[in-house]
């Protein structure tokens, strides 16, 4: 047990010891927190817009004027040349064009439903889809105050759990499970395969250290150190943003702590099976991209295709996410969260016992 | 002394017998973005399915049965019936059963859409599907609005998000390459030895970033063949504008890579700035994953300095829009203008660490 904690002791100098490296630790959390949040948002706004208005008239006017007006897209241009607006398009000067043709507002008078042109740059077909939607319920709008008919369908939202639909809410816990899986598993990855390539590790041989105590005394510090990085920013997401935790810090930690064996254990089985620094990084990156980008985090699940849904759920990080989600924002119950805590149980109990077995005090 | 182009060969050709020398790093190095590309390029391919929508129905009349057929029909929604009772449907939420509920009031006109909101993102596009689904029923045709789609008519998401994804591996594996090469010398104390030989710091980081070069190129065009293959993206544009400014880029990824290393004291260090520094922003603030006109005026401001901003529009211009090399003039400066501010920071810090050892 002395050897442990002198072993635990060791590395934490060491750690601490690279003034750089611990202003790096602080300084990660603290950025990745605030630009994710601020860098997410879930609506449209500011999709630029080229008008051509073919009728000039009074009713045409006053449907600019509308979509001049809705915080969803900014008119760049108003014209007489419909040709422009392939130009624009294709020069990137704008995202979609609208032609409101020569009678416009007469034909709307009479009853006749006249047309109305929508081009739109597809190449972010996410985009132009919100788009589709906002200039579809600008008009409707327009049509129904215009021509005094009752809107057949009304409905009123609600958002339960973020009742502003308040991205950042989400984002920030969802930062936190990137920068953890990070922490956890760059640190981890490096700290055999360094030892490896400085050559220490002979020296380690030579002392009467054993395997687990080699191991547990690489692994608690960066388990403490990831730990440390998720209450910091779990703490500025609150600063900054003034997040909202539903749940229990208690529960969450117990959760993070359990899926932290899984990315440690993955960290070792990354330095196990690579010789250089190099490789492990490329291992690490590997598997944190592909982590983070399945995770639910940035595309729903429910969305992907049949056979890449299957593949989520060999990712640590997806359940890791959803726990995340159900106990901040829901404040969830742990009955409910079985079926993500279970597999996570196996997980790490899995790929941690095959690091361990496979984790050599040894040279070959 | 001169800047002599043989002193920079010979670390070129130094550096490409080291990639060359560990064959498992190098397949390592030119398997992993290729395995990423056709993983994520299946992923992606997000089309809207799959949500379950509880509808409660007071009203039991024509109108409303309509409205439930009218969802049941569609592929996009799993419909489940549930009660009014608020507990019920926070228990629904609870469970994860549903994602949405749809409350019928006695009067079919009145309409209640409850979305679980602890996904934003997810909520949102719901939010939005249904309103879309119902206001599909509505028959007041006073404006009939014509839609056309340029460049990308059937909606693909492989076109937006395959090149999307060269830019993000080719960013992270260029500057991951280079970022740990010069500490890697500080960390094994061989770059005591360069003291000793004639050579100038701008040459040895000049040689440095040559093999990469290569290396980065030959990945980025794996990537892309894939990508065309098998995602089946179109691509209207010019190659060789498009060899010629993807160099660019990755010559600007690397120089970040370089710049890293000679900011760094080991390989560790290194290896988290380039790790968190290229993927955050080229995820976020390169207008990968959301179009950046919907985010604040600081993160928009932010993405001026991030490379993938620029190289999304070149490989979206070329490949998809068929723009040439004239029109993407603009994004190809600040590329290059990076490139040289990079470069002298990493060839400064350098020379300033050369001088310090001396």
């Amino acid at each position: 047990m002395r050897r442990l904690i002198s072993l635990i002791k060791k590395e934490f100098i060491q750690i601490f010891r690279d003034r750089y490296m611990v202003v790096l630790i602080v300084f990660i959390p603290v950025i990745m927190t605030v630009w994710l949040g601020f860098a997410t948002s879930n609506e449209l706004k500011n999709y630029s817009l080229s008008i051509v208005d073919l009728d000039e008239s009074r009713l045409s006017r006053e449907l600019i004027l509308r979509f001049s007006r809705a915080e969803e897209f900014k008119v760049i241009d108003i014209s007489q040349d419909h040709k422009l607006i392939h130009k624009k398009l294709y020069l990137w000067q704008s995202n979609a064009g609208i032609i409101i043709p020569k009678n416009f507002g007469k034909d709307f008078v009479l009853n006749k439903s006249p047309q109305l042109e929508t081009i739109f740059d597809a190449v972010d077909g996410m985009s132009a889809n919100l788009a589709m939607q906002s200039i579809a319920n600008i008009v409707n709008n327009f049509a129904v105050d215009r021509a005094q008919v009752e809107p057949i369908l009304l409905v009123n939202e609600r958002i339960w759990y973020n009742e502003d639909l308040k991205p950042y809410q989400y984002m920030v816990p969802g930062t936190v499970a990137i920068l953890v899986t990070v922490i956890s598993m760059l640190f981890s990855s490096m700290a055999l395969v360094k030892e490896k390539e400085m050559g220490t590790l002979e020296q380690l041989i030579v002392t009467p250290i054993k395997k687990w105590e080699l191991l547990a005394g690489k692994l608690i510090p960066i388990l403490i150190l990831s730990l440390a990085e998720f209450y910091l920013a779990m703490f500025i997401g609150q600063a900054v943003f003034g997040i909202t935790m539903q749940g229990s810090y208690l529960v969450l930690t117990v959760l993070t702590t359990l899926y932290l064996f899984t990315t440690l254990g993955l960290g070792v089985s990354i330095s196990v099976i690579s010789q250089t620094q190099q490789q492990a990084l490329f291992f690490t990156w590997f598997f944190v991209l592909f982590m983070s980008l399945l995770s639910g985090l940035f595309f729903p699940i429910a969305n992907m295709p049949d056979s890449i849904r299957w593949v989520t759920k060999l990712n640590p990080m997806m359940y890791f996410v959803a726990i995340m989600r159900e106990v901040f924002q829901k404040g969830n119950q742990i009955k409910y969260l079985l079926r993500y805590i279970v597999p996570l149980i196996i997980y790490g109990g899995v790929v941690f016992s095959f690091s361990v077995i496979k984790f050599q005090k040894r040279i070959d | 002394m001169k800047f002599n182009l043989n002193r920079v060969y010979a670390i070129a050709k130094k550096e490409f017998f080291h990639i060359i020398h560990d064959p498992r790093s190098l397949l390592i190095v030119i398997l992993l973005p290729l395995l990423q590309l056709l993983m994520f390029g299946y992923a992606l391919n997000t089309e809207v399915k799959d949500i379950n929508l509880g509808i409660a129905d007071n009203a039991l009349n024509m109108q409303s049965k309509e409205i439930i057929r009218n969802f049941e029909g569609s592929e996009m929604f799993h419909v489940f019936g549930i009660s009014t009772r608020t507990e019920d449907i926070h228990q629904a939420f609870l469970e994860q059963k549903l994602n949405a509920v749809l409350l019928i009031g006695e009067d079919v006109n009145d309409l209640q859409l409850i979305v679980d909101g602890s996904d934003p993102n997810y909520a949102s596009l719901i939010k939005n599907y249904v309103n879309q689904a119902l206001a599909s029923k509505q028959e007041n045709m006073l404006v009939d609005i014509r839609v056309q789609l340029l460049f990308n008519p059937e909606l693909k998401s492989s076109y937006f998000f395959v090149p999307g994804l060269i830019a993000l591996i080719l960013v992270m594996i260029s500057a991951l390459l280079t970022s740990i090469s010069i500490t890697r010398e500080k960390e094994n104390g061989t770059l005591e030895q360069l003291l000793v030989s004639p050579l100038q710091p701008l040459e040895f980081i000049i040689g440095k970033l040559l093999p990469y070069v290569f290396l980065s190129m030959l990945i980025g065009f794996l990537i892309l063949i894939m990508g065309l293959i098998l995602f089946d993206v179109v691509f209207v544009g010019n190659a060789i504008a498009f060899t010629i400014l993807s160099f660019v880029y990755v010559c600007t990824a690397l120089s970040f890579g370089l710049m890293i290393s000679t900011v760094s004291k080991n390989q560790m260090q290194a290896m988290l700035i380039a790790l968190i520094f290229t993927m955050m922003p080229t995820l976020m603030l390169s207008g990968f994953l959301m179009p950046l006109e919907s985010m604040p005026w600081l993160i928009r401001l932010i993405s001026w300095i991030v490379p993938a901003k620029y190289y999304l529009k070149i490989a979206r211009g070329l490949m998809i829009k068929g723009n040439n090399l004239g029109e993407l003039l603009e994004p190809m400066l600040f590329l290059l203008g990076f490139t040289v501010i990079l470069l002298s920071i990493a060839w400064n810090r350098f020379a300033k660490q050369m001088r310090e050892l001396k």
